[in-house]
């Protein structure tokens, strides 16, 4: 099961590529290595998961991934585009292009109604208000709220909040959806309804990372990357029970 | 661009509008009160010089010093006439006496403050009439036990009807004297008096014939305060020296230092200086208040931007630079003091509205003040907003984003 994608051999085109990627915390007295050397190319079109025990360096990953953290040493390049070469205005045009974030907590804002929340990402895109609502509105119908568009996150559940999410991370049309945890804070029936969008994106071409620390979300991935101690430990192509997810590379 | 900003950090406050307004009090009350302030102490200036022009500006007051005079070094009539015969650059000359006296005509024992005026007196201050009329010659001259009202007293004592020709009984020491009221009217004197309305007893004030206030007296009055007006500005000095001359000549008492001469313009100098600091002094004040309400946004920007961290992760993953999130803040913090200098500014000015009305006088709202305070509120906005701002722009989102 190990080593199943190799980094050469692809001819699809790499969407995440890392070479001996490490990320070292500090502070006054202390120095923690988070990541220790990372190798990993993804591509798009995937369905990943990341697993990992706390403290194996997920979040670190996902931070990375997300241009939302600088790397330490080594080399990160995310659609082509080296991350060191990006000021803090260019990862934030670049993020808001490629990629839709999904967090356990959802992350809706309290203040705004449901479809300004799922505008939010246009506005720092700079797409004119009319354009905004319109396809804020769409994004909305698509995960079946759209009746719900000027209440507030509060007034709706969590499965649905998670959704708006979905909505919100999808609006600009990003190739990757990266999302942590996405349902660690919902019941079965709702987190079912949630991965269902996941495969529907990913039908559509979109590169799918969850992470996770649920086994059986996890299994819904095409792909399982572990980590262990800041180092990926296993990496590996998953066969789901139809059989249908095994004809990879 | 920036219309949609503004509309974003609107949309932020609106959905905390309770601690929005707490935010906004600290510069609601300093704006209103230097606003208060400002134009109170603008008002009381302009009325007080106003009624400094009513005297005018070539007049002088001699005084007798207080401390060491004596009883013969004290004016009398003829010192009076010899000032108003032998100086030929002042065109006024008047003595004034003061007398108190009590009346028993409205229910208990009233207090009446009784100046004795004459002709010159009348045009010096300005007497102006309301009702009836002024003394007649052969009542200044004669003594005749008339008097004037002063305006608020009828007002106060005959609501809503005249008091020509009623009989008031003065009590003075001791011995009673009827007296004709036969006009009200006011000066400079009385207005100043109207500022001083306590809610201390009342007096009555009333004005009558000189020679009738000296008779009262005992028939011989010595006075402490001589009231000139010189023909021309120009002449003031050398008319203020010849009246010490002279007087000091006919006492003598020369060297003694005993009589000394003011002149209006230089009064009028003095309070305007005194209102200046004072005004100055209390606006001072006020921009303190100010500089604390500013700390105070400064405050509760900070506790946001730490309360926010999640938020600001969250616009940070969707795309927003560290500018994005520096402009909302400052966005955020300039309305909130925008909008707290406006309802300062309108709050202040019907603050001093009220404090005017009961002063007596129509405070003077400069836009220049409003102007500057509505800048003032918004550089503080800015100011104070940026540290804030900055440290939100500078919050890693990592963290705030998986905090639960």
């Amino acid at each position: 099961m190990s080593n199943a994608r190799g980094s050469e051999n692809t001819l699809q085109k790499a969407v995440i590529t890392m070479r001996d990627l490490t990320k070292v915390y500090r502070s006054a007295t202390l120095e923690y290595p988070a990541l220790r050397g990372i190798d990993l190319t993804v591509n798009e079109g995937e369905f990943v998961s990341i697993m990992g025990p706390s403290g194996s360096g997920k979040t670190t990953l996902m931070n990375i991934i997300g241009l939302l953290d600088n790397l330490t040493g080594g080399y990160y390049e995310l659609q082509g585009i080296d991350s060191s070469d990006l000021s803090d205005a260019g990862s934030a045009a670049l993020r808001n292009r490629t990629i839709g974030f999904i967090f356990q907590s959802f992350n809706l804002l309290p203040q705004m109604n449901l479809i300004d929340n799922v505008a939010l990402p246009m506005l720092y895109a700079g797409v004119p208000a009319k354009e905004r609502r319109d396809r804020a509105r769409e994004a909305l119908q698509h995960v079946g709220l759209e009746k719900w568009s000027q209440h507030r996150p509060t007034e709706i559940s969590g499965g649905q909040q998670q959704r708006v999410a979905v909505a919100r991370a999808m609006v600009m049309r990003p190739s990757i959806l990266l999302a942590d945890e996405p349902t660690g804070n919902l019941d079965s029936l709702a987190a079912e309804a949630v991965l269902k969008l996941f495969h529907e994106l990913h039908a559509i071409g979109v590169t799918v990372i969850i992470i996770t620390h649920d086994i059986s979300v996890a299994h819904r991935a095409d792909r399982l990357i572990e980590l262990f101690d800041g180092r990926i430990s296993n990496d590996s192509v998953l066969t789901g029970p139809d059989g249908r997810k095994a004809a990879l590379s | 661009m920036i219309r949609e900003r503004i509309s974003n950090a609107w949309q932020m406050l609106m959905g905390n509008k309770g601690r929005s307004i707490l935010t906004m009090l600290g510069i609601i009350v300093g704006i209103a009160a230097v606003i208060t302030v400002v134009s109170v102490g603008e008002g009381a200036k302009d009325a007080v010089l106003g009624q400094f022009d009513q005297v005018g500006a070539s007049s002088l007051l001699l005084s007798v010093s207080s401390g060491q005079a004596t009883d013969s070094d004290l004016l009398t009539a003829d010192d009076v006439e010899a000032v108003r015969e032998q100086i030929s650059e002042l065109r006024f000359v008047s003595a004034e006496h003061q007398l108190i006296g009590r009346t028993d005509k409205y229910g208990d024992s009233t207090m009446i403050f009784i100046t004795g005026i004459d002709q010159d007196w009348m045009r010096i201050s300005n007497l102006t009439m309301t009702d009836g009329r002024q003394f007649s010659l052969p009542e200044l001259e004669r003594g005749v036990p008339v008097m004037i009202l002063e305006e608020e007293t009828a007002k106060r004592l005959y609501p809503g009807r005249s008091p020509l020709g009623e009989i008031i009984e003065i009590n003075l020491q001791g011995s009673l004297r009827e007296v004709e009221v036969i006009g009200v009217g006011y000066s400079v004197v009385s207005q100043m008096t109207s500022f001083a309305n306590t809610d201390m007893e009342m007096p009555m004030i009333v004005y009558m014939p000189l020679s009738t206030a000296v008779n009262f007296a005992g028939g011989e009055a010595r006075f402490s305060r001589l009231i000139a007006m010189a023909d021309s500005p120009d002449h003031l000095q050398t008319a203020g020296e010849q009246m010490i001359n002279l007087l000091e000549n006919r006492h003598g008492n020369q060297g003694g230092n005993l009589y000394s001469v003011t002149e209006t313009a230089q009064l009028m100098e003095q309070a305007e200086k005194v209102a200046s600091i004072f005004t100055n002094f209390i606006a001072i004040v006020a921009a303190i208040s100010l500089l604390v309400g500013g700390i105070g946004v400064m405050n509760i920007m900070l506790v946001s931007v730490a309360e926010r961290t999640r938020e600001i992760g969250l616009r940070k993953a969707l795309g927003a630079t560290m500018n994005d999130i520096m402009w909302q803040f400052l966005f955020e913090s300039s309305i909130l003091t925008f909008i707290g200098g406006v309802l300062g500014i309108i709050s202040g000015m019907l603050f001093s509205r009220v404090i005017g009305y009961y002063l007596g006088f129509v405070p003077t709202v400069a836009l220049r003040i409003v102007v500057i305070a509505v800048l003032f509120s918004t550089a503080i906005g800015l100011f104070f907003g940026l540290y804030p701002a900055r440290k939100a722009a500078k919050l890693s989102p990592i963290d705030a984003l998986r905090r639960e």
